[in-house]
């Protein structure tokens, strides 16, 4: 009988730890995950920042949440004209997903004009496995120029006074475009993140 | 003896009562569809963003939708259903699969419409994947489709190669807030 009662305590200690083992990940785990279709920051004489976004799905609260926002129509004055927008980030306990796309985009950052036909970003995180992030551009032109976007992680095409990143990949961010004129203005379309620990 | 007896069977129970409810999860449940990109309607670009699912026992998406050619734009004000039409997986696994996304949409050429999209995951990179749409004014007469009556890619309508689209539908496996299943009222068809 003593033995019968040794192996039961002995048998609740292993399943004990072992649900314990099993949860303790999980506690620990963290998740990011946001998409946004567009964000413009504009610089002031003296360096102060005005940040507009358009199409933001706010971040994931937990690995069971699912943001969007779409718009069939986005302006900012002066600056960015779209339409056909969307953003969506969608979290898992074992990964997160983020995707944001739009079309006819037509912006104009310090007298630079950069048009695309169709912007699309998408970043993907696995737990315990490399992220990545992936760019779809159609009919890129800037200052009326076609451009050809090679498919290169962070191709560059210099511009008066700044730079224009194509495909730009961060630790957890895509971004589709990311115009920079120094001191001016931060523009980035298409930015989608997904990152889980 | 008896206690002996009680624990194991206390322990068996919990066990199938862990086997059970790992079977609900992994059972195939309503999940997510998401995607972006255009396909032309005779001869003119329609570009459309898309999402379905359910979510919290609800039909969770959008649509936006815009033709280029006639000038119609269409935005989603509900989503009343999500339809599993069929699913499988590409040569590397990933889920793949047709989709029905209705709900009600507001139009600048027909009103108030319900809408129906049919979109297809058909893998990698994108250039098979589909997207169509209907979309139905409030007395049933059908205001606008890409359902076959289009002579220009006809349908389906295709994201790239031949039919000149563009852009991706990504199926998405479902998370914990997928509660509730494929279903849902579709007037638009």
């Amino acid at each position: 009988m003593r033995d019968r009662v040794f192996f039961s305590y002995r048998l609740i200690a292993v399943c004990s730890f072992a649900i314990a083992a099993w949860a303790a990940p999980a506690a620990a785990q963290t998740i990011s995950g946001q998409a946004r279709v567009a964000q413009v920051t504009t610089f002031s004489a003296l360096g102060a920042p005005t940040t507009t976004v358009v199409g933001d799905t706010g971040t994931l609260a937990d690995s069971s949440d699912v943001r969007q926002a779409s718009q069939i129509t986005a302006s900012i004055p002066d600056v960015l004209r779209c339409g056909t927008m969307h953003a969506v980030t969608i979290g898992w306990s074992d990964q997160v997903a983020s995707e944001t796309s739009l079309s006819d985009l037509a912006l104009t950052v310090a007298g630079t004009t950069i048009g695309a036909d169709f912007v699309m970003s998408r970043a993907a995180a696995v737990l315990g496995a490399a992220g990545g992030g992936k760019v779809a551009i159609e009919g890129l032109s800037i200052n009326g120029l076609p451009i050809a976007v090679t498919g290169a992680t962070n191709q560059v095409v210099l511009i008066p006074g700044g730079r224009v990143v194509i495909n730009e990949q961060q630790s957890t961010t895509s971004n589709a475009l990311h115009v920079v004129i120094d001191g001016v203005a931060d523009v980035i379309v298409g930015s989608a993140t997904a990152g889980i620990q | 003896m008896r206690r002996v007896v009680a624990a194991a069977y206390a322990l068996g129970t919990a066990a199938i009562a862990v086997v059970l409810m790992s079977t609900q999860v992994n059972a195939w449940q309503c999940d997510f569809l998401t995607g972006g990109g255009f396909i032309y309607v005779n001869g003119a670009k329609g570009t459309f963003a898309i999402g379905g699912g359910c979510k919290h026992d609800e039909y969770w998406g959008h649509l936006e939708y815009h033709d280029h050619g006639t000038g119609l734009n269409a935005h989603w004000t509900s989503v009343t259903a999500y339809q599993e039409w069929n699913s499988g997986t590409d040569d590397k696994g990933r889920l793949s699969g047709r989709r029905l996304i209705c709900g009600t949409a507001r139009t600048n050429q027909f009103g108030d419409v319900n809408f129906a999209v049919v979109a297809t995951d058909n893998g990698e990179p994108g250039t098979n994947d589909e997207f169509d749409i209907q979309l139905k004014s409030s007395d049933g007469t059908i205001a606008y489709s890409t359902f076959g009556w289009d002579t220009s890619g006809g349908f389906p309508h295709k994201l790239g190669g031949d039919a000149n689209g563009g852009g991706n539908i990504q199926l998405h496996k479902p998370n914990d807030s997928n509660t509730g299943s494929f279903g849902g009222s579709c007037p638009a068809l």
